[in-house]
């Protein structure tokens, strides 16, 4: 029994390391979910045999029997976690990839970056941020992605500019359609202004962009969904809807199952990026915009997921590999 | 007479520990195992104290407290949180949401006594 209730000890200081992880792990989150669970009971459950003086022959039967079971799904849990620690490239935090550090630059700026906006800023702009963030250690492979990104900002900013643009919103609310009509602009670049903007005028505003092979290579994530860090997002995510029939926007009412969140509302689109040529056609990228739920009124809340390795539900036909939630724990 | 306190959680073997702690406390534990008619459960059983889990079957624990929240009845009851999510955001949440106070698994028994019976002596 002492030695369980150290084991246990050890296990929660594990646990202490990976939870500063879970914000931007989503599969980190739910498998270690089921191994925190295990673990309270078995510390709740050992302490009462350990410290009830006189405990009943039927309770203290009763606890060792729990203890037993949540012992045995605890060494499940761990090893189904070790598993997938073991196979998952680039989890230590010391190793990001260039992705990862270029959203890290965009989120310590809460993907706002008042530098580009206004009629005075240009490409020297674009290249001066780049530059601070190269002094700061950016690696070489991230300052291309994050001049690309901010250079794409820009282009959006002179399109859209700021002021006029919130006048819109204001007068015609976060509606993407009305607000590509009035101004003439696409709906993807409608979707980006509106996730640059800085929150305190447009509440929270989520964006995913992907290229056509599904990999996620743009994310500014918004409270209640959950998103992979680049490839393996659920099939279901209107995201991909798009991708399968460009230049038709889908809008949604959407949950990620079993992550206990809300609703919230998906708009997204597909579409070529760039002229392309006879040679080869422009490639195409999907945007799906994420805003708060706007409600009952807006249609049923479809159920989809965040990755199959840790979703919960069970007869989906997109489901491309089983859960590591119904079968490791 | 003792107080009741209505434990909202859906691990049956958490369910039994904590109810087996609170129950040598003096304290009359009923149980609910899921988010859907969570909320029922509270109207029915009338507690004076509710332990409420944020990962439930069915519905987040954050918008069984706006429910209770809402509810002139219930507004004033003091609800214990409890989070497998170490996370900021989840205790930010969670003090929006209106928690009286927040625990985050796993937990150890003193801590459950310490803040069940800080909460029912405010």
């Amino acid at each position: 029994m002492t030695e369980l209730y150290r084991r246990n000890g050890e296990m929660e200081r594990t646990i202490e390391t990976l939870t500063d992880r879970l914000a931007h792990d989503p599969f980190l989150a739910d498998s270690l979910h089921e191994v925190i669970s295990a673990v309270t009971a078995i510390r709740a459950t050992s302490s009462i045999l350990v410290e009830t003086e006189e405990l009943e022959p039927e309770w203290t039967a009763r606890f060792h029997r729990n203890i037993n079971e949540d012992s045995a799904r605890l060494t499940e849990g761990a090893q189904a976690l070790v598993k997938y620690l073991e196979g998952a490239p680039n989890r230590d935090a010391e190793v990001q990839s260039p992705q990862d550090e270029m959203h890290a630059v965009l989120a310590a700026r809460s993907f706002h970056f008042a530098e580009l906006e206004g009629e005075a800023a240009g490409p020297r702009a674009v290249a001066r941020l780049v530059q601070a963030e190269a002094e700061r250690g950016l690696s070489g492979p991230a300052q291309t992605l994050l001049g690309a990104v901010l250079t794409r900002y820009l282009e959006d900013a002179r399109a859209l500019p700021m002021d006029p643009f919130l006048a819109r919103l204001r007068k015609l609310g976060p509606n993407p359609a009305r607000l590509a009509e009035a101004t003439g602009a696409g709906l993807a670049q409608v979707f980006r202004r509106l996730a640059a903007l800085p929150g305190a005028e447009a509440g929270p505003v989520g964006l995913v962009i992907c290229d056509a092979s599904g990999t996620l290579i743009f994310r500014k994530p918004i409270d209640g969904f959950a998103m992979p860090r680049l490839a393996g997002a659920c099939a279901l995510w209107p995201l991909y809807q798009a991708m399968s029939q460009p230049l038709a926007p889908v809008r949604r009412r959407v949950r990620q199952a079993g992550r206990g969140g809300e609703a919230i509302e998906a708009l997204a689109v597909a579409g070529p990026e760039g002229a392309g040529g006879f040679e080869r056609p422009a490639p195409v990228r999907a945007h799906m915009l994420l805003l708060p739920d706007p409600g009952e009124a807006h249609g049923a809340v479809d159920e989809i997921g965040v990755s199959c390795r840790i979703c919960p539900l069970a007869a989906c036909a997109a489901r491309r590999e089983p859960s590591i939630l119904a079968e490791g724990f | 007479m003792g107080k009741t306190v209505l434990l909202i959680e859906d691990e049956p073997n958490i369910i039994e520990a904590v109810s087996f702690i609170l129950s040598r406390d003096g304290w009359e534990v009923k149980t609910h195992a899921n988010g859907h008619d969570a909320m029922d459960a509270v109207r029915r059983r009338a507690p004076d104290l509710i332990i409420l889990d944020v990962m439930l079957p069915g519905k987040s624990g954050f918008d069984i407290l706006g429910e209770i929240r809402g509810d002139a009845d219930f507004a004033a009851v003091p609800v214990l949180m409890l989070t497998a999510r170490g996370q900021t955001r989840d205790r930010e949440m969670a003090e929006r949401a209106g928690a009286s106070r927040y625990m985050t698994k796993p937990f150890s028994n003193a801590d459950v006594l310490d803040a069940v019976r800080a909460l029912a002596g405010e």
